[in-house]
Formats: structure tokens, C-alpha cells, sequence
């Protein structure tokens, strides 16, 4: 039979190989496959489907591992891992769980009795027992029971875990955080389970399942409480694992925060249980590290609080996905769309600090709770003041949530304002009494009071000032603005010279060179930038990791030196700017730095409450100077560099002694926080500013009150004086700069 | 293909695995991607011993966040999870090695650090790795469907790559007959495959 010539059809192909042709025609086909390149290959396609099937089963053979591979015992060993990780779940119940553990009730109001308490009604179900609401009759008060779980109780693993938490969860006293009282087993040996604190509100995740987007005074306030009960578990070696808007109540009145539910948390250090890793957190608000079966650390659950600060920022998680699993690969792989796309109402600081917790990898997180709270505990500050003058973005929002409490600020506000005028013509007939160093508070009635007005009043109305500075020749006058702008004024004619659009977010600080041709700008978005200040595009730029609050300029005007957020502290050469100089992290964030006339000593103060001074070409520490009991906000050398002043939450100025560490002097200056602290050209006078929108001048030496300066009715952030001393500028939350002659 | 546009799991392993007492079900799943978890690790350069070792903490860390996860029938996403855990140990492993390189003495992996910046991702090899198994699993089922003569033609052919020609001889056929054979169970392959990616998807 001769071979066939002309290819045969498709459809022909297709039935040679289900063995549907004829014997013949099969034969044909066959024997036209022995020479015809074509078809073989067609035939090949037609059977794998177009699909790469062919390549896959290439050389298949040889991956297989041979008999003496380490795969072998490796995959047997697996099948044992089932048993002893697999803890069977019992199948989702309805109705009544059993409450069989419970002795007959008292009373047939109460569903039963357990030792002294007498359970009435069931709370709530979780993953691993029941929460029941009881009434203790002994100590006569309501309690919430959590009893593992009776259908998992003859599990002793479960069994030893559940004990773990409650010994766990015990150990922890803290208001945001739901109190222990007793870990008892029932009858001694049978059930354990946990008395807890009763608390009545509702969970986070019932209520925004009625408000989406939360108001950004809320997010603040739960970010803080929920950041310090975490700092306080996290300081016990307790991780909470499970960080959810479930675990989250919000008590009333004033819906404090309470985490609860350490039921996941385990002991750091109890590597037995961890070691097989059965649990970890809930999907939506799980770590990375945990979606991926790693071990979880303190930054573990900071993540989870992130996730949560952003659902309440946008009304949305930051990662969503039909199934768990889509969850699971979204947090591990993709970034989350940034917040201020999805509600432009949160401010960039609120925004940056979660994405900073939503970071992939924990050491580019916030690094611990405490610090995240210290952060929001500032920021909640600055948010607890308001006026008609705060020209901000958050003006709008300020108002609603403040419209009770106006009213009763501004009458306040005037009454002090008021009160503090009339007390300054009073005093003004006889000599102020000297302050006693180190005293109490004087009352104000009995300061004196400048009636004086500002010479100007430069009004940018573009939010916060954060900076300001004069020129060497002090015509000019740089405004550092919350909206990113460094404004220059010419002061006396009260006009705006020309604006730099110098950083994205707030600009922290800025200062002139010397010679008054450079400014040196920091800002929020982690940038220092050196101007020539008739140029628009900056000479230079430097980087850091994170927003920098601090900074200086050595007075030969060949170093800068940044304070930063997260703690690093770095020194730049101006004429070698690649690389820092030097570098060193402190603990906390850092607010402010300050040098010394000689350039050799370096001072950093943040949330750590500690002044370090540095060497500062080094940085290596020279001294720490320890006294104030919160952040530590404002820092200024005296002019021959044997001083130093700080000022900060404690509302206290203190004075060191910079060579032996020692305070000199220490009084408390201001009704609130106070921000800002200058010393004067000649080293006679400090000038402070406060949150309570006074600027005050002092004895340096006595701390005697020389004057206060009113006008300002906000937060003051800044104070600066001239080069001759003859002028002092200060600029706050109201948006405007003020410029005082002094006498 | 990608990973992430590939609509398998082993869904229906997984719930039942879930589910609890079910080793048989666990058993299954470490058959199906343990050897994938081993030849990825394999094919990054590593050794024998250490890519089976790999392979357990990769199934142990899958055992311990599977017990508490609830499914649905959403797919697409397991296998990329798993990926991400294998690639990220892998990556850890080499990058240890990398630190201390004098521990190990293993230039090899060293070089392979250096010289291949996309060591650390291989979605591409993970996916193959994927194909190769399914397609050995299925290879397993349909091989008693088919005379020895069939399937011989098939493995020499496909499988060990030889000419259809040399085979043609050794099993005393035509070549035509070596290249139906050996496409009957392509053919015949293809459905075993497609019908286990499509249990997966249940």
C-alpha cells in the first residue's frame, strides 16, 4: 500500500488519535506519519492542545529523585506532622453551646452556677471558648467568664494553651487593656476559666460596621489608647497575636479603648508551643510574617493596628480578597493604595504614620508600641487646642468636633487674656517680685504682663508655623508653613518676598547661613535642602528614612546635623554631601538638636525624655542629662556654650550646666506644653513658647519672669531672636508670625 | 503562565483538610507539593538534604496557618501563597549562605547569588515545577489504560527525548507508529491533567 501524498484534514488527524478512522485509512495516515515532518508536529499540537504539555513531560524522568534522596524520609516525616498539628476544629454549631459544666441555677432567672458566680446569659462564642456574663456573689459585682471551650476541654493541648492565656493575660494591668481578675479550673481540677472586667460597650468592628470612615480626632484617640495598652503588654514579653477591630471594645462613656482576647498571646520566650506555630492572626489584619507561617514579634501586632487605623481611615481594609488565601498573598506581596487617595480629609502625618506600620518588612515598621504612642500622644496634643485662628486643612473638622468645647475655650481664653492685662497694669506700679529658683509656678495674676503689640504681624494662613528664622541682617524673615512652604517676608512692610515649595508635607524647620545667602529647610518628607535664597531649585539635597524634626547648621557653615524621627540622629558635610558623616540611633523620636558655639557639642532631645549631649563630629555620647518626666520639645545653647536650655511636656524650663550635667535652674513656665525655648544674643534672656499661646521672656540666671508677650491665641511653636537681640519672633498653630521689639 | 492568573488550589484538600481528622487528605497534599516545594528549591541551587529540609518547614509553616483559615471556593491563590513562603525560605537559606559562606565553603551558591539577581523570585520555574508534578501525578493514572508497546513508544520518545526513528527500531514499529503512540498519550494526558486541575478548582 503506497503512502498517501497529500496531507490528510485535521479532522482526520484528530481521529487517528482517538482510533476513530477506518483500519485502512488509519494504516494511511500511520504510514504518511514516517516521513512527513509537518504532520507529525500537527499531530503532536492537536493532542496537547496547543498547550506546553510536551515540554512539561520532557525529561520528567530524571527529576524524579532517586531512591537514596533526603525527599524520601523527608515526606514521611510530613505525614506525621498532621497529628500533631492538626488539632480537629469542631464543626460550626447552632443554637445553644452545652452548658452542661454549669451546677443548676439559684435562681431560674440565671442559666446556672460556676463556683460563686451565677452566669447570666452567653456573650459570645471564640475560637477557643465561651464568654458568659455572671454575677460574682461574693465580691457582688458583674463579671465576663471565658471558659475553654467544653467540647475542645478533654483536648490537653488545648487545654495547656488556654492556661497559658490566662496566666498570660493576668499579668497585664493597664486602663486600655481588659483587667484579669482570676484564673480558676473549675472544682480545682476540671475547666479553667478566666473572670474578666465586664465591659459593656461595643466592639470596634460593630462600630464601623456603622461608620465607615471614622472622624480623625477617633482614629487618633483609639490609635493612642490602643498603641499604649499594647506598650504594655508588649513591655510584659506579651504579644497579642490577633490584633482585630473584634478584640478592640470601646468603653462608655467616652468609648475608652480595651484590647481583650489575649487568647492568642503567648510568652515570647515559650518557644515549646510556638515551635509547631499552630495559630496565628485573623487574615484580615495579619502581619506578613505571620501570613507566611514565621513567628510573630511586637511588630507583628503593630501591623495588625495599622491595618485597623487604615479601615478606619478609608472606610475599607487595606487588603481585601475573596477568599483568605487572596488575602493571605495580598498582604505578603502588595502595598495597600495609599490612604490620602481614598480620603484626602487624613492629614499626611496621620497617613505616613500607618503606612509606616504597614510595612512588609517589621524593621522598616515603627519599631514599638510605646514609640507609636508617644507619637500620637504629640500629635493628640496638638490636636486638643483649637481657635477660630487655625487656619489649617483640618480647620473644617476642628469646628465640628469642637463646637461644644468653643465656646467654653474662647471664654476661658478671654478671661486669661483679660485677667492677664489687668494684672500687668497692676504690677506695673511697684518692682516684680523676684521668683524663688526652682519654685512652684508662680500664679499669673502676679506676672507681669507686656501690654506691648507686636511691631508685625505676618499672617501666611497656610497652616502651622513650625520654623522661623531671621537674617543675619534682620530685614528678612523665613516662615516655615505646615503646607510645605518656606515663606521669606520682608517684616517691616508686612509682604511676602518670595515662597519656596520646599518639602511635601509639614516643613519642620529652617534656618540661614551665616552669611544669610544659604537656607537650610527640613520637612516631613525626610529631605534637608540647601537654598541659595534667590533660587527656586535647592543647591543641595540629603536624605533620611524618616521625617526630620530637628536640625542645625554649624556655625563655620561646613556641617549640618538632622534629628529624625525614628530616632537616627546624622551629620552632614556640606562639602562632601554623598555620604553622612556620622550617624547614631537613639531611642525615641527626636524633636530637636542643638550646637554649641564651638561646634563641638552636639545636643538631641525627643520622646526619651533624655538630653544627650554628643560629640558632634562623632556623635559619640558625651553626657545624657536626665530630670524631665515627658518629651523633651525645644532645646538652645547659650552663647558661650556652658548652658543649655530645654523645654518640653512637663511644662517645665530647666537650665543645665553643660559640663557636668548638673540643672542649674528649673521652673514651670507655661500653663501647658511648651514647644519652643531661644536663648538671647548677650545669654541674659530665654524666651519660651507655649502651648498656652504665651511667649515669655526670662531671667536665664534667676528664671524670673521678665515678660509675657500675648497675642498669639494658639499653640506657639517657634521663638527666635535677631541677631542683635533686639527683635524676638514667634509662630505657632494660628498661621501667622509675630515679631516683638524688645527693650 | 503566571502563578497569579492561574485559577488552582487544592481547594477542596485544603477544606478538608481544614475540616480536621483527615490525614489521608494531608497526605495527598504533601504527595502533590512537596516534590514541587523540592524541585523549586533544587533548581535554586540547593543540595539534596537541604532542599528536603526546606521542603518540610515550607509544609510544616503551610500546617500551621491552614488549621485556622476559612476557604472558600475562590481560587487562584494557594499555590501563589505557597510560592511566596518557598521563595522567601529559599531566599533566606541562600542569603545565610551568602553571610557565611566560609560555613558552608558552597562557592557554588555563592555564584548563583551573584550571577542570578532573579534567583530569589522565579514565578516562571515555580509554575513549571507545578506542571511537571501534575503531569507525573497523571502519568501514574493513565498508564495501565495503554499497552506496554504504547506507553514505551510515549516515555522514549517524550519523555527521554530519543529519535522517534531509534525507538521505531527498538520496539519494531514504523516511526509513524512511534509518533501516533506517543500522541494518543499526549492526548491522553492532557484530559488526566485538565481533569486534576479542575478537582482542584472544586
Amino acid at each position: 500500500m503506497a503512502a498517501i501524498r497529500h496531507c490528510p484534514e485535521r479532522e482526520e488527524l484528530r481521529q487517528l488519535l482517538d482510533g476513530s478512522l477506518s483500519g485502512e485509512r488509519q494504516e494511511e495516515c500511520t504510514q504518511h506519519m514516517d516521513s512527513c515532518e509537518c504532520c507529525q508536529a500537527k499531530l503532536e499540537e492537536i493532542a496537547t492542545e496547543g498547550s506546553n504539555l510536551s515540554q512539561v513531560v520532557e525529561h520528567l524522568h530524571v527529576a524524579v529523585p532517586d531512591t537514596n534522596s533526603a525527599i524520601w524520609p523527608a515526606l514521611k516525616e510530613l505525614d506525621n506532622v498532621y497529628q500533631e498539628t492538626f488539632v480537629p476544629r469542631p464543626t460550626p454549631r447552632r443554637g445553644t453551646p452545652a452548658l452542661d459544666f454549669l451546677q443548676p441555677p439559684t435562681d431560674p432567672a440565671y442559666l446556672g452556677r460556676l463556683a460563686q458566680f451565677d452566669v447570666m446569659r452567653i456573650i459570645g462564642r471564640g475560637g477557643m471558648g465561651i464568654v458568659l456574663e455572671a454575677f460574682d456573689s461574693r465580691l457582688q459585682r458583674h463579671v465576663a467568664i471565658k471558659v475553654l471551650d467544653p467540647e475542645l476541654a478533654g483536648d490537653e493541648l488545648s487545654r495547656q494553651r488556654f492556661c497559658r492565656e490566662a496566666r498570660a493575660a493576668a499579668s497585664i494591668t493597664h486602663e486600655n487593656v481588659v483587667a484579669v481578675h482570676q484564673v480558676e479550673r473549675d472544682g480545682g481540677d476540671g475547666l479553667p476559666y478566666l473572670v474578666m472586667q465586664l465591659i459593656s460597650g461595643e466592639t470596634l468592628e460593630e462600630r464601623l460596621t456603622r461608620v465607615k470612615k471614622m472622624r480623625v480626632r477617633e482614629i487618633v484617640r483609639i490609635g493612642l489608647q490602643a498603641s499604649q495598652g499594647l506598650a504594655a503588654s508588649h513591655a510584659q514579653g506579651l504579644i497579642h497575636r490577633d490584633i482585630k477591630p473584634g478584640n478592640i471594645l470601646l468603653e462608655p462613656p467616652n468609648d475608652r479603648v480595651k484590647l481583650t482576647d489575649f487568647g492568642l498571646a503567648r510568652v515570647i520566650d515559650d518557644v515549646k508551643l510556638t515551635r509547631t506555630g499552630f495559630v496565628t492572626g485573623t487574615p484580615l489584619y495579619m502581619a506578613p510574617e505571620q501570613a507566611e507561617g514565621e513567628e510573630a514579634d511586637p511588630r507583628s501586632d503593630l501591623f495588625s493596628l495599622g491595618a485597623i487605623l487604615y479601615e478606619m481611615s478609608v472606610g475599607q481594609p487595606p487588603f481585601k480578597g475573596n477568599s483568605a488565601l487572596a488575602i493571605l498573598r495580598q498582604i505578603a506581596e502588595t502595598k495597600p493604595q495609599p490612604i490620602r487617595e481614598l480620603n484626602p480629609a487624613i492629614p499626611s502625618w496621620l497617613a505616613d504614620t500607618i503606612e509606616q506600620l504597614l510595612e512588609k518588612k517589621p524593621e522598616r515598621r515603627i519599631q514599638s508600641a510605646a514609640l507609636l504612642a508617644e507619637l500620637f500622644e504629640y500629635e493628640w496634643a496638638l490636636m486638643k487646642t483649637t481657635s477660630d485662628e487655625v487656619p489649617t486643612v483640618c480647620q473644617d473638622e476642628l469646628r465640628a468636633i469642637h463646637t461644644r468645647h468653643r465656646r467654653i475655650t474662647m471664654a476661658i481664653g478671654a478671661a486669661f487674656l483679660l485677667f492677664g492685662v489687668l494684672g500687668g497694669m497692676f504690677f506695673a506700679k511697684r518692682p516684680a517680685t523676684p521668683t524663688v529658683v526652682t519654685a512652684p509656678a508662680t500664679p499669673l495674676s502676679e506676672t507681669p504682663v507686656s501690654a506691648a503689640e507686636p511691631v508685625a504681624v505676618l499672617r501666611a494662613n497656610a497652616g502651622t508655623v513650625w520654623s522661623v528664622a531671621f537674617n543675619p541682617t534682620s530685614d528678612t524673615v523665613a516662615m516655615a508653613v505646615e503646607d510645605g512652604s518656606v515663606r521669606l517676608w520682608d517684616w517691616s512692610s508686612q509682604r511676602v518676598k518670595s515662597t519656596i515649595q520646599a518639602h511635601r508635607g509639614v516643613v519642620w524647620s529652617t534656618l540661614y547661613s551665616s552669611n544669610g545667602e544659604r537656607l537650610v529647610t527640613a520637612g516631613d518628607d525626610g529631605l534637608i535642602k540647601l537654598w541659595k535664597t534667590s533660587e527656586k531649585e535647592p543647591v543641595q539635597t540629603f536624605e533620611h528614612p524618616n521625617a526630620v524634626r530637628g536640625l542645625t547648621l554649624a556655625h563655620d557653615g561646613k556641617s549640618l546635623y538632622a534629628g529624625v524621627r525614628d530616632g537616627r540622629v546624622r551629620v552632614w558635610s556640606l562639602e562632601n554631601p554623598g555620604q553622612p558623616v556620622a550617624e547614631m540611633q537613639e531611642t525615641g523620636a527626636i524633636y530637636s538638636v542643638a550646637l554649641s558655639p564651638d561646634d563641638e557639642t552636639l545636643a538631641t532631645a525627643g520622646s526619651d525624655k533624655t538630653i544627650h549631649l554628643l560629640n558632634a563630629k562623632t556623635l559619640t555620647p558625651k553626657l545624657p542629662l536626665e530630670g524631665h518626666t515627658g518629651p523633651v520639645y525645644g532645646l538652645a545653647f547659650d552663647p558661650e556654650g556652658r548652658r543649655l536650655a530645654s523645654v518640653g511636656w512637663d511644662k517645665s524650663v530647666r537650665v543645665w550646666d553643660t559640663g557636668n550635667g548638673q540643672i542649674l535652674q528649673s521652673w514651670e513656665g507655661h500653663e501647658g506644653d511648651i514647644w519652643a525655648v531661644a536663648f538671647s544674643p548677650d545669654g541674659k534672656t530665654l524666651a519660651t513658647g507655649g502651648h498656652d499661646g504665651a511667649v515669655k521672656l526670662w531671667d536665664a540666671s534667676t528664671g524670673t519672669r521678665k515678660a509675657t508677650y500675648l497675642g498669639h491665641k494658639t499653640a506657639i511653636h517657634t521663638v527666635v531672636f535677631n541677631r542683635e537681640g533686639t527683635l524676638l519672633a514667634s509662630g505657632g498653630r494660628d498661621g501667622a508670625v509675630r515679631i516683638w521689639k524688645l527693650e | 503562565m503566571s502563578v497569579d492568573d492561574s485559577p488552582l488550589t487544592r481547594a477542596s484538600l485544603l477544606v478538608q483538610l481544614r475540616d480536621g481528622d483527615n490525614s489521608d487528605a494531608w497526605h495527598e497534599f504533601v504527595r502533590l507539593y512537596g516534590p514541587v516545594v523540592y524541585g523549586f528549591a533544587r533548581k535554586r541551587g540547593l543540595q539534596d538534604a537541604d532542599s528536603a529540609d526546606l521542603m518540610q518547614d515550607v509544609l510544616r509553616s503551610v500546617s500551621s496557618a491552614i488549621g485556622r483559615l476559612d476557604y472558600d471556593r475562590q481560587q487562584g491563590t494557594f499555590r501563589g501563597w505557597l510560592f511566596t513562603i518557598t521563595r522567601n525560605k529559599v531566599f533566606n537559606f541562600l542569603s545565610a549562605r551568602r553571610l557565611r559562606p566560609q560555613a558552608s565553603g558552597d562557592t557554588s551558591t555563592n555564584r548563583l547569588l551573584e550571577t542570578q539577581p532573579e534567583a530569589v523570585d522565579g514565578a516562571d520555574t515555580w509554575e513549571l515545577e507545578y506542571q511537571r508534578r501534575l503531569a507525573a501525578i497523571a502519568m501514574e493514572q493513565v498508564q495501565p489504560e495503554f499497552q506496554e508497546s504504547t506507553w514505551r513508544a510515549f516515555w522514549l520518545t517524550a519523555v527521554q527525548g530519543q529519535p522517534a526513528g531509534d525507538v521505531a527500531q527498538q520496539l519494531n514499529l514504523s516511526s509513524g507508529a512511534v509518533y501516533v503512540a506517543k500522541s494518543r498519550v499526549l492526548a491522553r494526558l492532557k484530559q488526566e491533567v485538565d481533569t486534576l486541575r479542575r478537582q482542584e478548582e472544586k
